[in-house]
Formats: structure tokens, sequence, C-alpha cells
């Protein structure tokens, strides 16, 4: 059977606004965000430049707190047709632009209305525009409408002011200049507001707003004067962006996908012909944003905010810790797509459903991305400030195998034990003999290119200078002794614990790697102070002079067996760790060594 | 008697032949002076002094040939002005004195065994596994020493030595077609060696010129 209904205009009680007007009723922040739209709406409306959209706001603790008054002023104004066919209308979703085809701010056709019924014992505007003025508003009982006796008057803009209790001469100048162009205004009065007693201040709820994703943008944009206090003078009000990290100091820019896949598999169209343009805009702060409500993505349509999340109910999934220092905007206007229904009443958060969850998902996860990279950061932050501890007991380390290093190569290969380190100034090594002349001769090495004959020599004038002292510097942290301009050489966790480059060992340079997963576990959970990782660089230090003895004792004494091997490593062993223990014991044993 | 002499390389191999003996088949060092006698022993022409060829050994037919070529193309070690056999040095002497009867005419169904063992000892470097994993992994200068069992430190000649020690085993391998060698791995490898060369081309130039060192 079809179904035949003859339709009825809807019979809605006032329980309905009371019921829906609850969101506004204790907000003032969100209240006075809704007023701040809608005067910005007018001057829309008016073709006014954005510098030119006055809005003045007092926001008056009076004593007792409870008999306060809130006032926001613009200098557009209202006509009686404005008010009967816009404003009085509930849930007009036209209301804002007056189907003008400019984009507004203004969304649903309610906030600014139910903040007025709501928020206030009583509220008001006053509004005047083309010679005209009107009081409209609403009554204890919440009940709305004209003013006895001010509907739609003919009188000159003075009365008006004085009606409206405007001194034109305590206004800034600028809001001056602006009604002398306009010859128009509004003023929305609220008297005793709810929820505004005891710790409450007027000082907050701008501070608040200040920071409110919708109404940030309108005073980023817009003169937007604040004053708590009548007599006092207007203050601009500055929509302040936390300071950003030094490391990080720009607004990254990632494109939003033209599509994205949503969790039933169905493509959500995010950029189109209409609506080419939508990226994400990240910025980091030096500062925690927690709780400060900074720490937010603020999702931006064509115009202003119609959504805001905060990051941390995004839900980072790599990095969360770090997400609290990260703000943001997602400029995405395809969201207000009438057929998308993306964007709620109150303009707070993304109503719920496929398309903003996969967007939001694509979001978090560049956010996570960039926490990532701040955690990175400050990782190796937190590994230059250990190195720098490190590099103290290095240079230590370094004048202890300086000192003791001449004495070891004596007592392991003979000699006088002179010079610096390992194979000194030529000590011990075969003298003349060893030419340039041969076919394959390696400038520092006293095999290739020796004719045989040379090895009963000794007798040259010139010796050959010995390979120098090792020098040990920290990957990470340390210059490059061979390039001071250069930034610290970074290794690989996979190349050794103890390296070097081609260039390092003509110069006798060693690079412990700080890198190395070892190296990493002790910095991170015991610090650069503990005795473990001292431990571990006196190892590194054992390592390299290990490595050089090796060498030496080939030069020595050619062919090495496993036995001889040992047999070194035995003495070179006894003799460092029996040095160590003499010379080092504060530098091994102390717990509170510090540089 | 003849005045013509052979060509580098048979002169090279002589050489060779001439240290397995005196090694008596092995890669310990050797003394230079034993060397020379025992080539000119083994093949007077080839190492005699001019005009007393029969008489005298020329000590320095073999001085070059044993720092260049022999070493640089792996066959030779030097220590302390001695001289060994490198494992693929020894195998080549013994391929010219001892040479296997299955051997097809071509070379081809088997790898020499000091070969077969390289490629065995190549499967299990990082390189390969790295290569295996896929692109993400950056192929690290050591592990290019490590793929050829070599140093930063590695003289120069060594370093080409291990080098073309290291290639012949490879290219001996991919063209033999070994049954005992894993196809996969052995193609593996030579991806390993084809990445490492491409990533670390002058730092291989660097580690196998004479003098580069000191220059840069």
């Amino acid at each position: 059977m079809t179904v035949k209904i003859k339709p009825e205009d809807n019979v809605i009680t006032d329980d309905l606004l009371d019921t829906l007007g609850r969101e506004w009723a204790f907000d003032h922040v969100k209240g006075q965000n809704e007023l701040w739209k809608n005067a910005a709406d007018q001057y829309i409306r008016d073709e006014i430049p954005d510098e030119d959209q006055i809005i003045l706001v007092e926001l008056l603790e009076l004593k007792p707190k409870k008999n306060s008054v809130f006032r926001v002023i613009d200098f557009g104004g209202m006509a009686h047709n404005d008010i009967v066919n816009a404003f009085k209308r509930w849930g007009d979703i036209s209301a804002a632009s007056r189907n003008s085809g400019k984009r507004t701010f203004g969304g649903h056709g309610n906030g600014g209305k139910f903040y007025m019924r709501s928020a206030f014992e009583t509220s008001r505007f006053v509004t005047y525009r083309a010679g005209r003025l009107n009081v409209y508003g609403f009554n204890k009982a919440h009940q709305y409408g004209f003013q006895e006796g001010y509907t739609n008057v003919a009188i000159d803009l003075a009365a008006a002011l004085k009606v409206a209790e405007i001194d034109a001469a305590t206004l800034p100048l600028s809001a001056v200049a602006r009604l002398e162009k306009s010859q128009g205004f509004t003023v929305v009065i609220g008297e005793r507001p709810n929820n505004f007693q005891r710790s409450a201040t007027a000082k907050r709820i701008l501070e608040k707003l200040t920071q409110h994703p919708q109404a940030r943008r309108l005073v980023a944009h817009r003169p937007v004067y604040a004053r708590t206090v009548s007599t006092a003078d207007w203050q601009l009000l500055r929509a302040h962006d936390p300071e950003p990290r030094p490391d990080f100091p720009e607004p990254i820019m990632i494109e939003v996908p033209a599509t994205l896949i949503d969790e039933n598999g169905d493509r959500v169209v995010l950029r189109d012909d209409q609506w080419p343009e939508a990226f994400l805009e990240l910025q980091t702060s030096k500062e925690s944003l927690r709780n400060t409500g900074i720490n937010r993505l603020d999702v931006i349509g064509e115009i202003g905010a119609i959504g805001s999340h905060d990051i941390t109910s995004l839900g980072l999934t790599n990095h969360p810790a770090h997400g609290d220092f990260i703000f943001g905007e997602l400029y995405c206007p395809k969201l207000e797509d009438p057929q998308y229904k993306c964007v709620a009443n109150d303009r707070e958060r993304l109503i719920h459903n496929e398309k903003t969850r996969v967007l939001l998902e694509w979001a978090r996860d560049r956010i996570d991305e960039l926490a990532g990279q701040l955690a990175e950061a400050d990782a190796k932050e937190r590994k230059h400030q250990d190195l720098s501890q490190s590099s103290a007991f290095n240079e230590l380390l370094n004048q202890w195998k300086n000192k003791f290093m001449p004495t070891l190569m004596a007592q392991l290969f003979g000699g006088s034990g002179e010079g610096s380190g390992f194979g000194g100034t030529g000590a011990g090594e075969d003298g003349s003999g060893e030419g340039d002349g041969a076919a394959d001769g390696d400038a520092n090495d006293s095999d290739e290119g020796t004719p045989p004959g040379g090895e009963d020599g000794g007798g040259g004038d010139e010796l050959k200078r010995g390979r120098r002292a090792p020098t040990v510097r920290l990957s990470g942290y340390d210059a490059d002794p061979l390039d001071l301009m250069a930034p610290p050489l970074e290794l690989s966790p996979r190349q050794p614990g103890v390296y070097q480059r081609p260039k390092d060992v003509p110069e006798g340079i060693y690079w412990i790697n700080t890198s190395r997963p070892l190296a990493q576990r002790i910095l991170e959970s015991l610090g650069a102070e503990s005795t473990r990782w001292r431990d571990y660089m006196f190892q590194r230090y054992v390592e390299i002079i290990l490595k050089e003895s090796l060498y030496t004792l080939e030069r020595s004494e050619g062919d090495l067996s496993a036995d001889r091997l040992q047999g070194h490593i035995d003495s070179l062993y006894t003799s460092v760790y029996d040095h160590a223990f003499e010379e080092l014991e504060n530098f091994l044993f102390s717990d509170k060594l510090k540089r | 008697m003849s005045s013509v002499r052979s060509s580098g390389r048979d002169r090279r191999n002589m050489i060779l032949v001439a240290m397995s003996v005196v090694s008596d088949g092995t890669t310990r060092l050797c003394a230079y002076e034993d060397i020379v006698v025992r080539a000119w022993q083994l093949f007077p022409q080839e190492f005699g002094l001019r005009g007393y060829v029969d008489l005298y050994p020329d000590a320095s037919d073999l001085h070059k040939p044993l720092y260049g070529p022999l070493k640089r193309d792996g066959y030779v070690r030097v220590q302390n002005k001695k001289f060994g056999l490198t494992d693929s040095g020894l195998a080549v002497a013994q391929q010219i004195t001892q040479p296997p009867a299955d051997e097809s005419p071509e070379g081809k169904g088997r790898v020499r065994r000091d070969q077969l063992i390289e490629i065995e000892k190549l499967c299990k470097k990082a390189a390969v596994g790295l290569v295996q994993q896929g692109p993400s992994e950056e192929l690290l200068d050591t592990d290019l020493y490590d793929f050829y069992s070599v140093t930063v430190r590695t003289k120069p000649a060594d370093f080409a030595g291990r080098i073309a020690t290291v290639d012949r085993a490879i290219d001996a391998a991919l063209g033999a077609q070994d049954p005992s060698i894993d196809k996969t791995r052995l193609a593996l490898v030579s991806l390993a060696r084809a990445a490492l060369k491409e990533v670390h081309a002058d730092l291989i130039v660097e580690l196998t010129t004479v003098g580069y060192k000191t220059q840069s």
C-alpha cells in the first residue's frame, strides 16, 4: 500500500531549544566564538576587507561577578529584514550567507542565537543600519522578540550609539573610522552570564579564545580588540603560535592525496575540480603543548575551522609522547561538500564517519612521522650530550695511551721505546735500503717495493717517518681532525666498534663507533657517566692497541702462527690491564667520576 | 741455445712452479734467494744470467714479476721480504705440474678446489645477505672489506690481489656450472660483487692505487 501523507508544518516546543541550547549554556569560549563569527559574517556580506573587519569584545567583570556583562560589537549592522528573515529562524543554514553566495563562518544558523538564549539571564542586540535602529533579544523566560519601542526606529547614528551605550570617543581609531564609513553597528549584549563565578575570569576566556581553533583564525586575520573593564584601553588580541623547536622552525606542508580508500574499500575523494587544494600543515612547539588547548589538528574548510581534534585523540601509533609538541591545520574544503556530511553543527569535531576517519587516520600517520623525526632529533641531542661527557673521558684515555704506549711497545718488541706511541719514529725497523724505486711500492710500507737485497741495511741517512701515535675520536661528536669544517663523522651501527677511513690510516686516527648497538644501549640505559660506558671506551682502546701491535708484530716477525698470536695477545693484555689497574683505577671504578 | 724467452704469462707460471717446489707445495714463506736459484735450476733458459745461463741465475728476472703482476693478481704474498704462494697461486702451480686427468677441454664442469673454498666463504658474507634482502640496506665500506677479506690497511697490491683472486673464483664458478655450487647462492654472490663494485668504485681505486693515500 502506498503511504500518502498530507504534509504539515513542524510543531516545535521551547523544550527542544532548551535541549539543543545546553551545549552553549555554560561555555563562553564556544559562545563568544559564535558571536565573533557572526560579526565577521556581517562584514563578509558587506564585502569589507579582512583588515577593516573591526570586532570589539567587552567581557566586563562586575561585582558581584554574576552581574557581569558581555558585549560584542561590529560596525556593520543589521536591517529589520535581516532579523526577521535570518536571525529569527532557527537552524537556517543559509542564515549566515543570506543566500549571497559568499562563504561565511556561520554554518547552521544556530550558534549565536543559542548562546544568547542559554548562556545569559537576558540578552539582546542593538543594531543600527541605514538609519534604522532595532533591538531584539531574549527575556528571562528565554523568549525572543523585538524590544518594545525599538523596532525599525528611524534615528540618527549618535542617538543609536547612545541607545547601545557605545561611546565613540573611547573606541579605537580604526573602529571610529569604520563606523564613519559604515554608519552602522551591532552590539550583542549578554547580562548575568551563566557559569561565570569564582575562578572564572574574563581574561582567561579571552586567552582561550585566542587559542580556539575557530576564533584564533579570526584573531589572526582581523583586528579584534578586547577589554575587561569598561574604562580600560582596548587591547588588540593576537593569536600566539607557540615558539617552534629550533631544529624544526618551519611549518611542514604535505599535500592531501586526491583520494584515499576508506575502511569499506570505497574511494574517498578529497580533492577535485571544485576543491582542488587540500594540504596538511604541521608545526612544532619548543614546549610541550599538552593541556594547553593548542595541541590539536584544526580542520579548515573554505573559510574557517570546521572541526578540531586533539592530537592525543588521534592515537599516534609510534611516537605519542612527541605528538605533544605538534599542532597544525588540515585544510580540506572538500569536507564541506554537502553530500559528505562531515561538518558538525558546532564545528567542534568532524562528524565521525568513514570519510573523516580515513582522512584523520592519514593525518595521524603524517603527524606520527613528524613525531618520529622529533624523537630521533631528541635522541641525537641526548646522545650528543652523552658524547660530550664521553669526549672528556676519551681525552683522558688518549693521554693514558700516549704515556703508556711507548713503554708497552718497547716491552713487546724491544728497542728504546722512544717515540710517541706505536711505531715510534722509526725505532726498531730496518734502516735504509727501503726505497721508492720499486714498481709496486707503498709509501707507508716497509715490504713492498723493497729490493730484498736491502735487508741488511740500517745505515741510511734518512729515517723513515714512523706511524703517528694513534689519535682516538668519537663518531657523531668529535670534529674530524682531517677536515675541521666538516660535521662530525657519523657511522652506521653496522660498522665496527673501532673504525678507520682510508685517509685515517696514515694519520693514525681511529674512531670509536658510538652508533654500535651495544654502545647505544649502554648510553641510553646507563648514561655516559656510568662505569659501564667508561669500561666500554677503555675496551675499545685495548682493541686499538691490539690492532696496532699486530701490524707491528707482523712487520717485525713476518709469518704469524696462531701460537705466536696467542702469546702476543697474552703479553699485551697482561701489560695493558696491569697498567690500567694502576693508572686508571679511578676512571674504571669510581662511580662519581665526572669530567 | 735459444735466446728467445717465453711470454710474460709463461714466465710468471714458471715462477709459481719454482715457488711451489721451494715451499714443498705449501703456502709458507720462502726466501727470495731460494726462489731465484730454484727457478734458474728448473728453467735456466728463462732465469739464467744472459751469456751465462748455465752458470748463474739472474735475480732481476724475478723481482718485477713477484712484486708486480703475481702479487697484484693475488698469486703471491709478500711479508718481510719473503714470498709465499697464495692458495690461488699454489693451485695454479699444481695445475701446471699435475693437470687433472678428468678436466674437460673447455675447463667446464668443476672449479678448482681453492676457488670452491673461496665461493663457499663468499656465500656467507654479509654483503650477500644484504643483497638478498633487497636494496633497503646500504652496502658499507666495511662490507666491501669483508667481501674481499681485506681491511682498510691492506696494502694496495694485496688489495688488488684479493680482488683478482675473488673475481677469478666467481667467474670460474659462473662459467663452470659446478653442480656442487648452489646456483642461487652463486647468483647472489655475483650480484653482491657487482653492487659493491658499483657503490664503492672510488674506494676500490683509492685502496688499490699505490701512493693514493699520501696523495689524498
